[in-house]
């Protein structure tokens, strides 16, 4: 049986540390080198666990930047027969801002199962923060610089920023953590090589390297300043140790180096500003260069107009060209030169312009004027150009001659051969003159054929006439039909007399004698009623009547009194 | 024995035709200071500036003729011969739709003419629609109502044959435009004498003008001359 035991006690001690090391529980826990640091010092957080698989992942590192890592390590240990094993994820981080900040778990998953690390907490203090750009200490292996072209600039004059680290150690890795954050300005990385020189400062030899330049050009008045770059790299020290050849042993370690950029006051432009103002700034030159200034017909011009100087070339526009008279004009070919320097932004900016002649004689190549704002006198200049004349000559082109009229030249036509070319002149009509209204009056008739559509839509209805007009009116009627001895006369005559007794309250079925004679008296009622009963016998037997004189102004009279 | 009338534009027929165009043109345009509103004077105007060599003028006054007499072919001659000479003036830009339907119109008849057709018409449906009204009620209504459609269609032709321009033409030395109406703006374009443009708009003593070639520029006004109102300077 010993001997069994004997034979497989490597597998059973295998069996018994495998199974310790199944039950043992997972840990992730977090640590830091230290912590109280100072800003821009490094220090390192460390994630450590015991599991052998899974997915470490980091907390979000906020309020700190990772300059180191992750720097990743296991081990394995057996003491006493007990084995454990650990591996370790560890950053190298340095604070951004003062105040005491916390770093949150680290998360691990392990078989689906998700551990958390504790939480950290940092406090970061302003005290700590090394001395930086000058006097360097002995301890600190580079610093950086910014470099401003100029302390006090125009609104639109270029600055140019060049960012300068100072080696005092052996530095790798060296990167720019923070770059500076500028508002309100147009910004631009130059494009130049890294240069680097060695230069005494203090006491100490140093590598001076020059890693980026910027073109800043400010939009707005006011201050620019206070921008941090912030840079990191490994700095070789050394350890105090010596190997076996007595040789110091070195060590690489993380060093972060800040500057602020030094305050450039941004002036606003005078004002009030030019109206032609093109919103150049700086030191500039408009030069316009002809080929020549005379010219034969089948040759041409070269016309270059161009911006020299130092300035905002970034955003100046070259003017256009005012065309002259008499040629054809071409697109322009552009051409571009600027250099970037630490005196600003140098070069040109031009149109080459292809004047081809049309015509034969002088013209004028118009004035031209260009303002600008001058940097170095602080004021707005204009640049003129003057006019200046173009003599073309040549058969083939039509003839035209230039001559000095007063303060402008002016093309003079010629005018001796013309006698066939223009027709006569007319015959004028002296009286014809133009009326200053020439249409009113066909206005006025349209206005009338608008009122005769507007009668056509107006009915006219006879007006109620008042009752002796009606009166009249009957009696005019009867007598009329009376004369004409119209054959409706005799029964005209009695609707009326019966019409107006029914207005004097008598009906006709109550018409009779007595009834006349109460309501008109006894003469009148008496000869009305006479008078009907003669018409009514007339109507119903024609031959039977009398006068018709004689009832016509017996009618007459009692149609007054009815 | 009668005693012979010379008119005033006989007398400057007569110092034209000795070369006396300067003379001429004074007598002339003073028959245009008096009213006389005659298209052949102004295009003898035009010509007596032919003559002198001052195209800028010269096109101005045939520009005027052509308004009132969009169609006399000597007027568009001398134009077109004075075109030929301004090669380097910039032509204007269309005229606005209704003046171009104006400009046809006249070239059919003159807006007097039309308004006269116009007039008979619109009077002979007013004379039919009263009549229609007091003595024959029975009349047809269609009749008037074609007479007044046609009439108004006629009257409003009258009244679109009007002249009317809104050009403008340089006729002093090279008129520089400016970006805004201040002599001390920048100066976008440089016209020669004879150019002509679109009157946009005006601001003391000073063109917007609207350009052949699509540009928009603000120009003394010293240097240009409207086509209409005709004002003698």
């Amino acid at each position: 049986m010993e001997r069994k035991i004997g034979k497989y006690r490597w597998l059973w001690a295998f069996l018994l540390l495998a199974s310790g090391l199944v039950a043992q529980e997972v840990q992730l826990t977090a640590r830091s080198s230290r912590t109280s640091v100072g800003l821009d010092e490094p220090f390192r957080v460390t994630f450590s666990s015991n599991a052998r698989g899974g997915d470490l992942n980091p907390p979000n590192f906020e309020h700190f930047i990772v300059v180191g890592g992750p720097y990743s390590s296991q081990q394995t240990q057996i003491i006493n027969g007990s084995m454990s094993f650990s591996r370790e994820l560890t950053y190298q981080l340095v604070a951004q801002e003062e105040g005491t900040f916390s770093i949150g778990p680290a998360t691990l998953e392990v078989k689906g199962k998700r551990y958390e690390s504790n939480t950290l907490t940092i406090q970061v203090k302003a005290g700590v923060q090394r001395e930086r750009s000058s006097s360097p200490t002995k301890s600190v292996g580079f610093t950086v610089d910014i470099l401003s072209s100029k302390k006090e600039v125009y609104v639109g004059e270029p600055i140019v920023l060049l960012f300068s680290a100072t080696l005092f150690e052996q530095v790798r890795d060296l990167n720019m953590l923070q770059t500076p954050n500028f508002e309100n300005v147009l910004q631009q990385q130059l494009d130049f090589e890294q240069q680097s020189r060695r230069e005494r400062v203090g006491s100490r030899i140093a590598t001076i390297l020059d890693f980026d330049k910027r073109l800043i050009i400010p939009n707005k008045p006011g201050t620019l300043g206070g921008q941090e770059l912030k840079i990191t790299g490994a700095v070789q020290k050394p350890t105090g140790r010596r190997d076996f050849f007595n040789m110091p042993l070195m060590r690489w370690e993380q060093e972060v180096a800040t500057a602020k950029i030094p305050a450039v006051t941004i002036k606003p432009l005078p004002t009030p500003k030019p109206a032609a103002f093109s919103g150049a700034v700086g030191e500039l030159e408009l030069v316009r260069e002809l080929s020549r200034t005379a010219v034969n017909g089948d040759e041409s011009i070269t016309l270059k107009l161009r911006i020299e100087g130092t300035g905002n070339f970034n955003t100046i526009s070259v003017p256009e060209l005012i065309p002259p008279q008499g040629f054809d004009l071409y697109d322009p070919k552009f051409n571009e030169k600027i250099r970037y320097s630490e005196r600003g932004v140098r070069g040109y900016k031009e149109f080459e312009y292809l004047l081809v002649p049309q015509f034969k004689g002088q013209f004028i190549l118009p004035e031209m004027q260009w303002t600008y704002f001058n940097t170095k006198y602080g004021t707005y200049e204009t640049i003129t150009l003057e006019e200046t004349t173009l003599n073309v000559t040549g058969e083939a082109l039509n003839e035209a001659s230039t001559t000095d009229a007063g303060s402008t030249p002016k093309v003079q036509r010629e005018v001796s051969s013309i006698d066939n070319d223009i027709r006569y002149l007319q015959e004028v009509d002296e009286n014809k003159t133009q009326s200053k209204r020439p249409l009113l009056w066909l206005w006025v008739v349209f206005g009338a054929v608008v009122l005769g559509w507007l009668l056509q839509l107006v009915s006219f209805h006879p007006k109620i006439k008042s009752p002796e007009a009606v009166r009249a009116a009957v009696k005019k009627d009867i007598n009329a039909a009376w004369k004409t001895n119209d054959p409706e006369a005799v029964d005209q005559m009695l609707n009326a007399l019966e019409g107006a007794l029914v207005q004097r309250g008598i009906a006709k079925e109550h018409i009779s004698l007595s009834t006349l004679k109460e309501v008109l008296g006894p003469e009148v009622g008496g000869r009305t009623n006479e008078l009907i009963e003669r018409l009514q016998l007339a109507l119903y037997a024609p031959n039977a009547t009398g006068s018709n004189e004689e009832w016509l102004n017996e009618f007459n009279a009692l149609w007054e009194q009815l | 024995m009668g005693a012979t009338v010379i008119s005033l534009s006989d007398s400057a027929s007569t110092l034209y035709a000795d070369g006396q165009f300067e003379s001429a043109r004074t007598l002339f345009e003073s028959l245009a200071e008096k009213g006389t509103a005659d298209p052949a004077l102004y295009y003898n105007i035009g010509n007596c500036y032919t003559r002198l060599g001052q195209f800028g003028e010269a096109r101005l006054w045939y520009e005027r003729s052509l308004l009132f007499d969009p169609s006399n072919e000597e007027t568009l001659h001398n134009l077109e011969w004075l075109n030929t000479r301004l090669t380097d003036a910039l032509p204007p830009p269309n005229d606005a739709l209704l003046h171009w339907i104006g400009h046809q119109l006249r070239a059919i008849l003159t807006p007097e003419h039309w308004g006269l057709v116009a007039g008979v018409l619109l009077a002979g449906a007013f004379a039919l629609l009263i009549l229609r009204k007091f003595k024959r009620p029975s009349l047809t209504w269609r009749l008037p109502l074609a007479l007044s459609s046609i009439g108004l269609v006629l009257l409003l032709a009258a009244q679109i044959s009007k002249p009317q321009s809104d050009k403008v033409v340089v006729v002093g030395n090279n008129s520089y435009g400016y970006s805004a109406p201040d002599a001390n703006g920048k100066r976008i374009v440089l016209l020669s004498e004879g150019s002509a443009g679109r009157l946009v708009r005006t601001s003391e003593g000073w063109f917007y003008v609207a350009l052949g070639d699509g540009r928009q520029a603000w120009f003394s006004s010293d240097h240009w001359i409207r086509i209409l109102p005709i004002n003698l300077h």
